[in-house]
């Protein structure tokens, strides 16, 4: 059965058929989560609070730390044009939650790419290359796993002082080990079935075995991990904030913001529930989005 | 099993020296350090002072001198609260830590367990929903934004409860609630689908079949089954509370470790944090083993080897 | 061997799933009598399993059971958890499939047997154990001290297969229903756990109903049987009766495509007869004759109109528009 030159042979068959495989199961899986009312709420949340980080600050006439003497710990009005009230010092907690709701927003989406960059490279190295050292990487990671993640991030502020690289590098720098563990996992599972050896006989190259097979399989829960790890990402540096070792004035985020609020919940109780609200609303954005797509990509993993 | 325990305690020894090593490259490396806040230091005090410390002999030799001091119990002085050692330091404030942390782990295994098993027994009901929503916040909001809350709360609307300071069995509510609460989140969820999926599987047919009444067969042959992915999570829990409990110690104002441990960071007091660093990371390592040592025994199937 | 202890009228069972309503079992009427050994053959999806499910309250989640099924004057459908549990494992009891997965893989296999006597017979734990070790020692468990210590995961599938029949036999119930219960096993084992079955309904009063889709099993065993397709009764008859007279299309197509060692029965080049085509979804209405599509001799009315389950003899009952025509 020699395939006559230019004619479609085996391996292009192959490729082929693993394309159009692949392509109706994603429309399976959108059509799934299309359904799912919670995913899509998520999705609308999400824009909302993305144009309110971006364009609120063209709706007030108040900036970022323009002090306003006028209304000093003033509460929330709608006729002073201090919608969300003031901080101690004037300062307009509007502007600054939408200011905060960049910068946050923004970590969490970059240290999501770095862990992303890291842990699907590692774990993919890991799953592809097999055998000894694949099983060393990941003991390497089974090892960091187990260890706090305010440790390192203490560590890295001891040396480094306290700066908001620090965060971008030191959140990213350790987000990654699940990730690589889930590229692993999957890699591993892919390599094991049958159609890969199937491609492999057949004569198809390596290169387009990870590019038709091995990637989209992998994908899935890739992208499941990330939009749940966006999130986690948010937290941690709200989290590292509210301690003092994230971000640092004159740069504000949620983390600051909230310590500012639990600082003067007494006296001003619309500094912690202003931006406490925006993070939790876009944790349970990012997790009805995260869940819908578990859903819609397998469906019976309930 | 004792093979496995030698082993992993085999493991365990190049990893903690990796971490030990690691930290004192990176501190001893890095620019600036601890007498940089001491502005204007003349010339000679600031060498009396590195002297003092052997911060100016040679990196590898501080090194060795430390290693030898960890093998003595010896952390070594903290630079910044020059009265203290590291070690003084640690055992002013594992007490509290270890007690709040404790605590916080036994009520969120407790809670998270309870809660999720009951969800998934009425799987669908108002009661599932309910614990569902609520654990989903509780994954959401963080525990830095619930403590302030519950303190304003109970605290101070109420006045039921202290807001700050660690003492008797009142102090310790609010703590221990707004530290756990997180986990008890997560490990609801856990349950609840490691229950529903032990629920659907052939044994628990065979066993209804068997004309079982419905307690027996929840307690006796769901629940130990139920239970394996809580106790795989134990590992990462632990984590979460120690994490957790640096923010929990500020916010509440304990004596604990976490607020030297933040402190430290900020001051640069090296040998403060490296000494928490250790403590803490064999302290992890060691509670995984047992963690492990813990599923080896609850399941059958696996063979400690 | 004098009465009915079994009988189902009219039992429906169907599961809400997202992709539709799939109706597993329509309609469906038999009966059963003391002590016989009834054969239920079909095909995966036939509904053949889901109908004793349901008649012992184990169904899934999402599956609703309607109709009547009728034990000792009480219809078991009609019964809470707590009044089947009475009669479960007790009265009426069953055997699986896969007894790897159908038993608890942390419990040792000494206290899954023994709980059967405790919760029913209300027996001390020693002397359930007693009656426990007597019961799989005449099952010729070899050790059977060492066995009871072991979990479900240390055994082999012969000696699980054993442990869950003793598990059934117990009680001493009046009906054990063995669904599939030979499918799993090599061919030895096979033979050692149909022995067994004989051997109890030579000693025992206990009446048999085996659910399988392997007629072979079904020959040695069954005094009657009953065939199933697509959730309906298709044909019922006494066992010789139905190997020697088939007159439903799919039960001739069963017994052709059952291989056999002197090939008369196989097409002339020597190739296995199958059955053209696949069942049928279960989650459309299906108009007229389930078995039309596959059917070689399907008339116009078989399309159209459902046959009718109608006597077509002592003991036997049919439903085909072409073998009993109206």
């Amino acid at each position: 059965m020699g395939a006559a030159p230019g004619s479609t042979g085996l391996p292009d068959l192959l490729t082929e058929a693993a394309v159009i495989k692949g392509r109706s199961l994603w429309q399976d899986a959108w059509t799934r989560f299309r359904h799912n009312r919670a995913a899509i709420a998520g999705m609308a949340g999400l824009a909302l609070i993305a144009f309110y980080a971006v364009f609120a600050p063209f709706f007030s006439a108040y900036t970022l730390d323009g002090l306003d003497y006028t209304y000093i710990q003033a509460g929330p009005s709608l006729a002073n044009g201090h919608w969300f009230g003031t901080d101690s010092n004037g300062r307009d907690l509007f502007v600054r939650t939408a200011y905060g709701a960049r910068i946050s927003l923004l970590i969490g989406l970059m240290t999501t790419i770095i862990a992303l960059s890291i842990g699907v490279t590692y774990g993919a190295l890991a799953g592809f290359l097999g055998g000894r050292i694949g099983n060393i990487m990941m003991r390497i990671v089974d090892v960091l796993y187990a260890l706090p993640l305010i440790f390192f991030i203490i560590i890295l502020v001891t040396v480094v002082g306290r700066s908001i690289f620090l965060v971008f590098v030191g959140i990213g720098a350790v987000e990654w080990l699940t990730m690589a563990r889930i590229v692993r996992g999957q890699t591993l599972s892919v390599k094991q079935k049958e159609y890969v050896d199937a491609a492999r006989i057949a004569g198809v190259s390596s290169a387009k075995i990870i590019q038709r097979h091995i990637i989209p399989n992998v994908i899935g829960p890739v992208v499941v991990f990330v939009t749940l790890l966006i999130p986690t990402n948010i937290l941690i540096e709200s989290y590292l904030s509210f301690l003092g070792l994230g971000v640092q004035e004159p740069m504000t985020s949620w983390g600051v913001l909230i310590k500012q609020g639990s600082n003067n919940l007494e006296s001003m109780p619309w500094l912690l529930l202003f931006p406490a609200t925006f993070l939790a609303l876009t944790m349970f954005c990012f997790n009805f989005i995260g869940d819908g797509l578990r859903d819609a990509l397998d469906p019976k993993d309930r | 099993m004792t093979a496995f325990i030698v082993r992993r305690l085999l493991y365990a020894i190049p990893t903690l020296l990796a971490i030990i090593t690691l930290s004192f490259v990176l501190m001893h490396t890095a620019p600036g350090g601890p007498f940089d806040g001491d502005a204007n230091l003349e010339p000679e005090i600031l060498d009396n002072l590195k002297s003092a410390y052997n911060l100016d002999k040679p990196v590898s030799i501080q090194f060795i001198s430390y290693m030898n001091g960890i093998l003595h119990g010896d952390l070594g002085p903290s630079i910044i609260r020059k009265d203290y050692t590291v070690s003084e330091l640690l055992r002013l404030g594992l007490p509290v830590s270890l007690s709040l942390g404790i605590k916080a782990l036994s009520l969120a295994l407790l809670m998270g367990g309870v809660l999720g098993a009951i969800a998934a027994l009425r799987q669908n009901s108002w009661v599932d929903y309910t614990v569902m929503t609520l654990s989903m916040s509780g994954i959401a909001i963080p525990n830095f934004v619930v403590a302030p809350v519950l303190t304003l709360f109970f605290g101070v609307y109420l006045n039921l409860l202290p807001v700050a300071g660690w003492g008797d069995v009142r102090h310790q509510i609010l703590p221990v609630i707004a530290l756990a609460l997180p986990q008890v989140a997560i490990i609801s969820r856990l349950m609840r689908s490691s229950m529903i999926e032990v629920l659907r599987s052939n044994y628990i047919r065979t066993a209804r079949a068997k004309g079982l009444d419905h307690r027996r067969i929840v307690m006796r042959h769901a629940l130990p089954a139920a239970i394996l992915p809580v106790v795989s999570y134990l590992g990462p829990a632990i984590a979460g509370i120690v994490t957790g409990s640096v923010v929990i110690e500020q916010i509440f104002e304990l004596p604990g470790v976490g607020r030297y441990f933040i402190q430290g960071a900020i001051d640069r007091d090296y040998p403060l944090v490296m000494g928490i660093v250790i403590f803490f990371a064999t302290a992890v390592i060691f509670m995984n083993l047992l963690v492990d040592i813990i599923y080896g025994v609850l399941d059958p199937k696996i063979e400690v080897e | 061997m004098t009465g009915q202890i079994l009988t189902a009228q009219g039992l429906n069972v169907t599961f809400a799933t997202p992709d539709g309503m799939v109706r597993a079992v329509s309609d469906l009427s038999f009966s059963l009598m003391r002590g016989e050994c009834l054969g239920i053959v079909g095909e995966s999806g036939s509904g053949k399993s889901q109908t004793f499910l349901s008649a012992l309250g184990v169904l899934a989640d999402n599956g609703r059971a309607g109709g009547v099924v009728n034990f000792q004057g009480q219809n078991l459908l009609g019964l809470t958890q707590n009044a089947l549990n009475d009669i479960r494992g007790n009265r009426i009891t069953m055997i699986f499939q896969d007894a790897l997965t159908g038993l608890t893989p942390h419990m040792r296999m000494g206290e899954q047997l023994t709980e059967v006597l405790v919760t029913h017979k209300a027996l001390s734990k020693q002397t359930a154990r007693a009656r426990v070790l007597e019961m799989i020692t005449r099952l010729r468990v070899p050790d059977p001290q060492q066995r009871l210590a072991m979990y479900p995961h240390e055994l082999s599938g012969g000696m699980r297969q054993r442990m869950m029949i003793a598990m059934a036999l117990l009680c001493e119930p009046d009906i054990l229903i063995a669904d599939e219960p030979t499918t799993a096993l090599d061919v030895t084992i096979q033979a050692q756990v149909l022995q067994l079955l004989s051997g109890l309904k030579k000693h025992t009063e206990t009446a048999i109903i085996l659910v399988t889709h392997d007629l072979g099993v079904v020959a040695g065993l069954c005094e009657r049987v009953m065939v199933m397709y697509a959730g309906r009764l298709v044909e019922e008859a006494p066992v010789d009766e139905l190997f020697y007279d088939p007159r439903h299309p799919y039960t001739r197509g069963l017994l052709d495509s059952t291989p056999r060692l002197a090939g008369s029965v196989h097409a002339a080049d020597g190739r296995l007869k199958a059955i053209p085509g696949q069942p049928p979804s279960l989650e459309e209405q299906i108009t007229g004759c389930a078995f039309a599509p596959r059917c070689a001799g399907a008339m116009a009315i078989c399309h159209t109109e459902r046959p009718p389950l109608r006597q077509s003899g002592p003991g036997r009952r049919l439903a085909c528009h072409l073998a009993a025509p109206s």
